[in-house]
């Protein structure tokens, strides 16, 4: 046992590393085509591989010599770290003379151009990891390179070409297309001179009196700047609030109802999380599967079931009431779809923090003489408030970003994510809709931005210390019988909705004919089911990278350190903030022409479901590779596995539960998306979401339930099955996965 | 031994934000030596392992193996295992998965790996267990299975971090025992971190004794106790009674009025003068014809088996005093203090 080993010294021997990256540059940039006509990728263009360019590019003749002095690097003898900064700089050179080769041309790009891209940047990481200049090796700095160039093309580019065409119209800068997005009455009117009041005067009366009456409550308590303060907030507060409850179009709507929304979604939340960990009643086991329904049906069931239910031949309002009423369309219709959509998403955010009360602090309040009542007001309320503030803006983002329910039951009531919409569609305006969507942005970032470094720290502080074990006190009765029959109303809504759904798809004609018919199930075949298909094998594609990428990013931010790291996290969890429809036009303001031509391919469909979804990836990443104990890692470092091997052997297969929800859920993601889709799509590559829409849209409700039925019942048997397979799953991983 | 070290920093600094865990550190690891590194936490000493296997970079300075510089290569590339604190078993593996895992990174055929997993397990006394995964282990088990993972591999330095830590009290006097016992077996170069100081007395060649980065000490288990450099090295190191001191001539020194007899030579002046607990005898007579003799008073006793530790009033000071093999009664009230003048040490500082 005791022979003595060597120690590996540098050696001098040929970069295996650098060969095969410089080789496989060189053969791809030579063999394959450069350009391609049409939208197949892999179409062979002739006349476009790079032998046949060598004649007539002198910059092909830079990319190839490139290539092949990386060749030649690896295989001379030289010390490594010589070795790495010339792999360095001759990746960089290839990297620039290729995007120089690709933009000079002007033809959209080929497969030899995405060889030349990966090979160059794998050649600058292995030269980055060679040369010391990052302390990682070939693998990692490769990954970093990589990763960190999809997220500036496929998230930073795109959201860049939204800004660029807000402010130019016609190739030229002007501010014209802000300017009278934000002057027209659809964006916002606040004196309607319809009226005979002056709205703007009324807001701001009430905002300098809420002023006063709070700055002379406050004084009389506390003297000082906080009376001030106080005062002057709320005045701004209510001002704001009354300027958009008297005003008019996309942003009041749209403000309004996130509010509205994010209130109720948020308190409905709370209360379902003191349920699920506090109550003694048996209805508590229901919260997890229905939590979960919501998150992975397509958006636009619940609007549909609303129309179905409570719509001019609604099955309460015009079947049982005898009501013929269109109130259900327009904002209460979209809130009650929201509510009823975002409430699980609040309840999944509150289960984890009202959990991780101490149970502790709450023994020694009842102690110290206070009652049931008195801990839930001083001890719980202030420990989830955080918490709650987090709920609300999470609930709010995603109604403010909602396309789907405003679309089909709005009632042609403007709301901003739709605007972005119609302006592109109905009004063929990219300027217009680009302005719409920076609005949007603006405030969706923000939102996530104080949700993100605000909040995010305050939560922190809250749940520290260690558990002690104690057992959580259970809600006074009366709280717990009130709050169950809130859960149970909503249950019941819950059900009848979806069963109306069910239902619609095997009616004759809802509302008029309740005879049972299996004419719309056959009424699918053959678009219905095609698309059905399609939407399954894009979802299928995109999944994959999505969970492999977001892992990736989740290992790197977690376990490695390098330049830039906070930004790479901060662009690649963009996409969440971001959205669905800025995302989308900025896909087809930036994809639409050149070089990077993709719009009509299917391949924009899958990089766009796969950068959409990507954080839910990294979500999961990062929760299962924090479980893991880092030692595990260096332990297998040290007995000489290097990174790639780490990952296969040691890291994936602990973190194979993770990996595989991360993987189910940007599936049903994928599945269920429409609002960055929806300009994406073609006739040859439409998506299961927008063929329940137009259906809807063409009358054909029957149809759309039908589709709606099979798609819903298709995720619960995919969640079902990942129940099956991965025992270790349960609804708090799958909420922990699916929030930002 | 081997008259070239086996492991050598040369003036290592490693520095994490503005705070510096390791300060311009040197020292060396010989050939087959069981070296300790101990000190309380967050004195550097486990930066230093790391430094060594290579998972950190020092900001300055250089690390060698023998004569080959590694401070830039990285840890997979170099001949050292690791035993970590919480062992990091890989917990989708079985043992000897776990043990043959180096083995197979190094590409060794499984005709050769087979017998080389059995012998490592049969060493560290698991033959038997190789078809069980760690958590059927317990926790003594374990420890083994992450021994024998680093030994398989034959590494040149075997790199141990805190590796006792989690195991109850018992076991880990047994642990330490075997893992001796291999390592002078095998004669590798091992090289310890901990923070107890009985166990690195117990196990250790030589001991580095560390504090805020620096090592403060470096010798043989039996130095480090009787000869501590400093005031921080005999605290940290076993009970220590300090008493504050003036050498008068050559042989005597002078402590709140009584004069001393010593062995220990040192220039007139102010020391201090350290009194280890075991060498001060208790007398409930004057004894006949020993030097240094004082009148004391127990404070207060406390029984621990193998001996009584008495707190006894001296002169105004409070010492702690150690009896081996109590009888069936403890001292108590009026004592004398014997303390022969050779096992009186003076710390230089």
């Amino acid at each position: 046992m005791a022979r003595a080993l060597t120690v590996p010294i540098a050696r001098a021997s040929p970069n295996i590393t650098l060969i095969v990256w410089g080789g496989l540059t060189l053969l791809g940039t030579l063999l394959l085509s450069w350009a391609r006509i049409g939208r197949d990728l892999f179409a062979f263009v002739p006349g476009s591989i790079g032998l046949q360019l060598l004649r007539e590019s002198p910059v092909m003749s830079g990319i190839t010599a490139v290539a092949a002095l990386v060749v030649l690097t690896g295989a001379l003898q030289r010390p490594e770290s010589q070795r790495g900064r010339i792999a360095l700089w001759l990746g960089a050179a290839g990297c620039a003379l290729s995007v120089f080769y690709l933009v000079s041309s002007g033809q959209p790009f080929g497969p030899a151009a995405i060889v030349a891209a990966l090979g160059f940047l794998a050649i600058m990481g292995t030269g980055l990891a060679l040369s010391g200049t990052l302390r990682t090796d070939a693998f990692l700095a490769t990954s970093i390179l990589w990763v960190g160039a999809f997220v500036l093309a496929f998230i930073l580019f795109p959201l860049w070409a939204v800004l660029k065409a807000s402010v130019v119209v016609k190739g030229q800068l002007s501010l014209a297309a802000v300017t009278s997005v934000l002057k027209s009455p659809a964006f916002f009117l606040l004196n309607n001179p319809a009226s005979s009041r002056n709205e703007a005067a009324i807001a701001a009366a009430l905002g300098l009196v809420t002023a006063a009456v709070v700055g002379i409550v406050w004084l009389a308590h506390r003297r000082g700047w906080r009376a001030l303060r106080a005062a002057a907030v709320a005045g701004v507060g209510i001002w704001v609030l009354a300027a958009l409850y008297l005003g008019f179009g996309a942003l009041r709507n749209s403000v309004l109802l996130a509010i509205v929304v994010g209130v109720v979604a948020t308190a409905l939340g709370f209360v379902f999380a003191l349920l699920s960990e506090r109550s003694n009643l048996r209805t508590r086991s229901l919260l997890g599967p229905l939590s979960i329904l919501p998150i992975i049906t397509p958006p636009f069931v619940l609007g549909l079931a609303l129309i179905y239910m409570f719509g001019r031949r609604g099955f309460v309002t015009n079947g049982l009431l005898g009501l013929s009423t269109g109130i259900f369309f327009g904002p209460l219709g979209v809130a009650i779809a929201q509510i009823l959509a975002y409430a699980p998403i609040a309840y999944l955010v509150l289960q984890g923090v009202v959990q991780a009360m101490d149970a502790a602090m709450e023994e020694a309040a009842e102690t110290l003489g206070a009652s049931r009542w008195h801990i839930l007001r001083t001890v719980i309320w202030p420990l989830a408030r955080p918490g709650i503030a987090n709920a609300f803006l999470l609930v709010a983002i995603e109604s403010l970003a909602d396309f789907g329910n405003p679309i089909i039951v709005g009632g042609g009531v403007p709301f901003l994510a739709t605007e972005v919409f119609f302006a592109i569609i109905g009004r063929f305006n990219p300027s217009e809709a680009a302005v719409y969507g920076v609005v949007l942005l603006a405030m969706t970032l923000s939102i996530f931005l104080v949700q993100r470094y605000w909040i995010g720290r305050r939560f922190y502080v809250t749940v520290t210390g260690k558990p002690s074990g104690a057992q959580h006190r259970p809600l006074p009765p009366a709280l717990d019988y009130a709050a169950s029959g809130v859960f149970l109303a909503w249950v019941v809504l819950i059900v009848a909705l979806y069963g109306s759904v069910f239902i619609g798809s095997i009616t004759k004609l809802w509302g008029f004919d309740y005879a049972l018919t299996l004419q719309h199930i056959k009424a699918l075949s053959p678009t219905g089911w095609q698309v059905f298909w399609t939407t399954a094998r894009l979802s299928a594609y995109a999944a994959i990278p999505s969970t492999i990428l977001g892992f990736l990013i989740g290992y790197l931010v977690t376990r490695v350190e390098f330049p830039g790291k906070s930004a790479l996290e901060f662009g690649s969890m963009l996409s969440f903030a971001v959205p669905g429809t800025v995302m989308g036009i900025g896909y087809i303001l930036a994809f639409n022409q050149g070089a990077l031509l993709l719009t009509g391919t299917s391949l924009i469909l899958v990089l766009a479901f796969v950068f959409r979804n990507m954080p839910v990836g990294i979500r999961s990443g990062i929760a299962a590779i924090l479980q893991i104990d880092r030692s595990l890692e260096e332990a297998s470092t040290m007995l000489r596995a290097n990174s790639p091997t780490t990952l296969r052997r040691i890291v994936m297969p602990l973190a194979r539960a993770a990996l595989l929800s991360g993987l189910v859920f940007a599936f049903v993601r994928a599945m269920t998306a429409v609002s960055q889709v929806i300009f994406l799509i073609t006739p040859a590559h439409n998506l299961a979401t927008t063929q329940i829409l137009s259906y809807v849209e063409y009358g054909s409700l029957g149809r759309g339930a039908a589709l709606a039925s099979l798609l819903t019942l298709f995720m619960i048997a995919v969640i079902l099955a990942l129940y099956a397979v991965n025992r270790r799953f349960d609804t708090r991983t799958v909420g922990k996965t699916l929030m930002t | 031994m081997n008259a070239q070290p086996h492991v050598r920093l040369r003036n290592v600094t490693k520095r994490f934000g503005s705070a510096i865990a390791v300060n311009d550190v040197s020292f060396d690891v010989a050939q087959s030596s069981f070296t300790t590194l101990l000190g309380p936490s967050g004195c550097g000493k486990t930066t230093i392992l790391r430094m060594v296997a290579g998972f950190y970079r020092p900001d300055a300075g250089d690390i060698f193996l023998r004569d080959v510089r590694v401070t830039d290569i990285p840890p997979h590339r170099r001949n050292t295992a690791m035993v970590f604190q919480e062992y990091a078993l890989f917990p989708h593996m079985n043992v000897a998965e776990n043990v043959g895992y180096g083995l197979r990174m190094r590409r060794v055929p499984s005709p050769e790996a087979g017998p080389r997993i059995a012998q490592v397990l049969e060493l560290v006394g698991l033959s038997g267990h190789e078809l069980k995964f760690p958590h059927q282990l317990s926790g003594g088990q374990q420890q083994r299975v992450a021994l024998a993972r680093a030994l398989v591999v034959e590494p040149e330095v075997l790199l141990l971090d805190e590796p006792l830590s989690n195991l109850d009290a018992k076991l880990r006097v047994r642990v330490r025992t075997e893992i001796r016992q291999l390592q002078q077996q095998l004669r590798k170069t091992a090289l310890y971190v901990t923070h107890d100081q009985e166990e690195a007395l117990a196990i250790s060649d030589r001991i580095a004794v560390m504090d805020r980065g620096r090592i403060l000490q470096s010798g043989t288990p039996l130095e480090i106790y009787h000869r501590p450099a400093n005031r921080f090295v005999a605290d940290f190191v076993g009970l220590a009674n300090f008493v504050d001191a003036r050498v008068v001539a050559a042989g005597r020194v002078e402590a709140r009025g009584v004069t001393l007899a010593i062995t220990d030579g040192a220039p007139s002046g102010p020391v201090t003068l350290l009194l280890r607990p075991e060498a001060i005898r208790l007398h409930r007579q004057p004894p006949a014809h020993a030097a240094n003799v004082l009148g004391g008073r127990i404070a207060a006793a406390s029984f621990l088996g193998t001996l009584a530790r008495y707190w006894v009033d001296v002169n105004g000071m409070r010492w702690t005093i150690d009896v081996p093999s109590p009888g069936d009664q403890l001292l108590s009230g009026e004592v004398f203090v014997e303390i022969p003048p050779d096992r009186i040490h003076i710390l230089k500082e």
